[in-house]
């Protein structure tokens, strides 16, 4: 029978956190310049939030001891959460996506397994209780008041302008083109506009091995392959192909929805077979209900089916029977 | 070409000690020989019986034990952790010869010939601590290869790498002797790829076409039969399956030296070659020490060790106490404070499945899940090594492992 190691790894919880919020600095800093200092306060707000309810549900709810009710991990599901916002939202919405992050956040399977992926449990909650306001999409470098409760609908209105996915939704393409799509400078939620800035940030995470590449790969390549088999009637294939990538979040969901470690199988091979399927349903799904952002939904359903993919997909233990390995 | 293989976990420290000499501790108050549990032994000596270096003690499961030292035979001995047979130095080092050197050329010496000689030499393997008559004895199908296991125990350590370099013509030496007996073809020395000094020592006196040669591994630990199997000959190893199993005969780099060195002077396994580290003790060090020598005489002879450090015994990874002498399967003692890191719930990142060498998912255990991987697992200690967030994973798959085997009776395990 074993004993316990003496000794430990340098990683730590924060130390992997750290990693995350690394990765997303590019992201921020070019939301940053895209939509003003709104996109601090935004960002700000959830992640205080997340803290501070996190605090409350770890010692009343869950009477944690003194030293782990403080997760570094609510600064990152705080910031996504607030990523997937759009900047003219009011500032009472990211207090209530922080609720809604913390919420999915300690719901466990099995006490270890997380159902749902936090940040996108609560960008699908406020999607589908506040459309209207998490859709209004404003042109970028329109800067609006950083400390604004609510922003004026009318100055809203001036600005607002249908994002890449919206446009795709009436059978054609972003008519800015792609360039302006890949380096930022195209309308949509927060996070989810600047590719560039979230694969510098991929490029980051991978090095220092956190996450799967393999999986967020298989699921880019197959959006890939899937919107040039199956093109939008009167749109160019090349642009619809990139169009369809870049827009609706999807490189944000490749990046970091995909290897959140918490809510995704945790052997690689479950992670390419859920990575290929949420591929398949995101880019079904936006076929048959266009301009919907069905990407939310469809890695919830895969986050509660990951234990069950996991199960299957586990590697055989050598010198175990198939049948045994399976069972568990 | 680095070999690589699957688990394990890297370390971020490097060994200092493989720059280190060895040096050699022959003062020692006395030598306390440790009787492995359920052993048939039957001793040869008196209680106060007067012993030279090189006696006769006892026959041990069938190996024969010598004394490491000369002075006074106090018998068996129970204590804490098993029972001993005790020797008071007298600081004396009176040497008995009982066997003479070997004067055959040993192109002419076959399996059996080989394997009584090892057996009567009392040549163990600080690998598996089993006596390398008997590891020989599970070739009983054929043998194709011969390994030599020249990696630490811990990433600490650096005793391997000095034998290696030390005693460089001894180790290729006995691995070619254990060729010749089990009539594989090829023998291989494993270390780690870091070790530069290690293989320019290996290359100075291995030549084209040598039937030994040098494998170069990925630093992960541990190294066992599993991860060099997996690493040289890209074989996977069952749960309960071990190398000569397929074929291959693993050996420490100090067992092959010591094949090469009694056959050549006739003298049984006396000294251990061992290295003492850790933030612990005064100064660590690489040492040749008798068989049997206390942890107590060795910090002594190193400048004292801090008052209730624990010492862990060949690896931090696996975190296994030390007991109070050195024994066959003793690598290295590492003094040092246990490191703790506060619990905090999984963040899923996968690191635990990546560390494991037997392809489990540990986190698994968290949710009382994975009887088979509890039953599979080796106790290695990596994935905990490697966990960020602080879950005591062998001691969880442990508790599954004890519940699974009430489960099933307990017959099962």
């Amino acid at each position: 029978m074993s004993v316990m190691p003496a000794a430990h790894s340098g990683e730590t919880r924060l130390s992997k956190a750290s990693d995350r919020l690394i990765a997303l600095l590019p992201v921020l800093i070019w939301s940053v310049y895209i939509f003003g200092a709104r996109v601090i306060t935004l960002c700000a707000l959830s992640v205080g939030f997340c803290f501070g309810l996190d605090y409350f549900v770890q010692r009343y709810a869950f009477r944690a001891p003194a030293g782990v009710r403080t997760d570094p991990y609510n600064a990152v599901y705080g910031l996504c959460a607030a990523l997937l916002m759009p900047v003219a939202a009011p500032l009472w919405a990211p207090v209530l996506a922080a609720a809604f992050t913390v919420a999915a956040k300690n719901i466990h399977y099995r006490d270890t397994r997380r159902v749902f992926n936090p940040y996108i449990f609560s960008a699908a909650a406020m999607n589908l209780l506040f459309r209207g306001m998490m859709t209004c999409y404003t042109r970028p470098l329109a800067y609006f008041n950083a400390f604004s409760f609510v922003i004026d609908g009318g100055l809203i209105e001036k600005y607002r302008v249908l994002s890449p996915l919206q446009y795709m939704a009436g059978g054609s393409v972003y008519e800015d083109g792609l360039l302006p799509q890949f380096i930022g400078f195209s309308q949509g939620t927060i996070g989810e506009i600047a590719i560039l800035a979230l694969m510098l940030g991929s490029v980051w995470m991978f090095l220092r091995r956190d996450g799967n590449v393999l999986g967020t790969f298989t699921f880019c390549a197959l959006i890939f392959v899937l919107a040039y088999a199956f093109p939008s009637k009167d749109a160019e294939p090349v642009y619809y192909v990139f169009g369809t990538l870049f827009s609706g979040a999807m490189i944000f969901i490749a990046v970091h929805a995909l290897n959140d470690g918490a809510t995704m199988p945790m052997n690689s091979l479950g992670r390419v077979i859920v990575a290929a399927v949420c591929a398949v349903l995101i880019f079904a799904g936006r076929k048959i209900f266009p301009g919907f952002e069905c990407g939310y939904y469809v890695i919830l359903a895969a986050n509660a089916a990951s234990p069950f993919v996991e199960k299957l997909t586990r590697p055989r233990v050598p010198g175990t029977k198939k049948k045994a390995a399976k069972s568990g | 070409m680095i070999l690589k293989f699957p688990g394990g976990a890297a370390p971020e420290q490097k060994s200092q000690y493989a720059g280190k000499r060895i040096e050699e501790l022959t003062d020692c108050s006395a030598v306390c020989l440790k009787i492995p549990e359920n052993a048939e032994a039957r001793c040869g000596l008196r209680e106060n019986e007067t012993v030279d270096r090189g006696s006769f003690v006892a026959l041990v499961g069938g190996t024969p034990v010598y004394s490491p030292v000369s002075g006074l035979f106090q018998g068996r001995v129970s204590m804490n952790d098993g029972d001993y047979y005790v020797i008071v130095s007298d600081r004396r080092l009176r040497e008995q010869r009982i066997f003479e050197p070997e004067t055959r050329d040993l192109r002419s010496l076959g399996f059996a010939e080989i394997q009584k000689s090892v057996r009567e030499l009392g040549i163990t393997d600080s690998r598996s601590g089993l006596p390398l008559w008997k590891l020989m004895e599970r070739l009983r199908g054929g043998c194709r290869r011969v390994v030599a296991d020249c990696t630490e125990s811990d990433a600490v350590c650096g005793i391997s790498a000095r034998i290696c370099i030390e005693k460089c013509v001894s180790v290729i030496g006995g691995v070619k002797i254990l060729l010749r007996a089990t009539s594989a073809s090829r023998g291989v020395l494993a270390f780690e790829a870091g070790k530069t000094r290690v293989r320019e020592a290996f290359e100075k006196h291995l030549g084209a076409d040598s039937p030994v040669v040098c494998a170069r591994l990925q630093e992960k630990y541990p190294y066992n039969d599993r991860a060099l199997m997996n690493a040289i000959y890209l074989a996977e190893l069952g749960r309960n399956e071990t190398a000569a199993d397929r074929g291959v005969l693993i050996v420490s780099a100090e067992c092959a030296a010591a094949v090469y060195d009694c056959m050549a002077s006739g003298m049984p396994m006396l000294d251990r070659y061992i290295g003492f580290y850790g933030d612990g003790i005064a100064r660590g060090a690489n040492l040749k020490v008798p068989c049997g020598t206390t942890v107590h005489d060795i910090a002594e002879y190193l400048g004292g060790r801090a008052r209730k450090t624990p010492v862990f015994e060949n690896s931090l990874l696996n975190g296994a106490p030390a007991g109070g002498a050195v024994t066959a399967s003793t690598r290295a003692f590492i003094a040092q404070e246990k490191q703790k890191r506060r619990r905090t719930p999984c963040i899923g990142c996968g690191a635990c499945a990546a560390a494991c060498p037997v392809k489990l998912i540990p986190a698994e255990a968290l949710g009382g899940a994975g009887a088979e991987a509890a039953r599979a697992c080796i106790g290695c200690g990596a994935c905990e090594y490697v966990c960020p967030s602080g879950i005591p994973l062998v001691s969880m798959i442990n508790k599954r492992r004890a519940r699974a085997a009430e489960e099933k009776g307990g017959d099962e395990l």
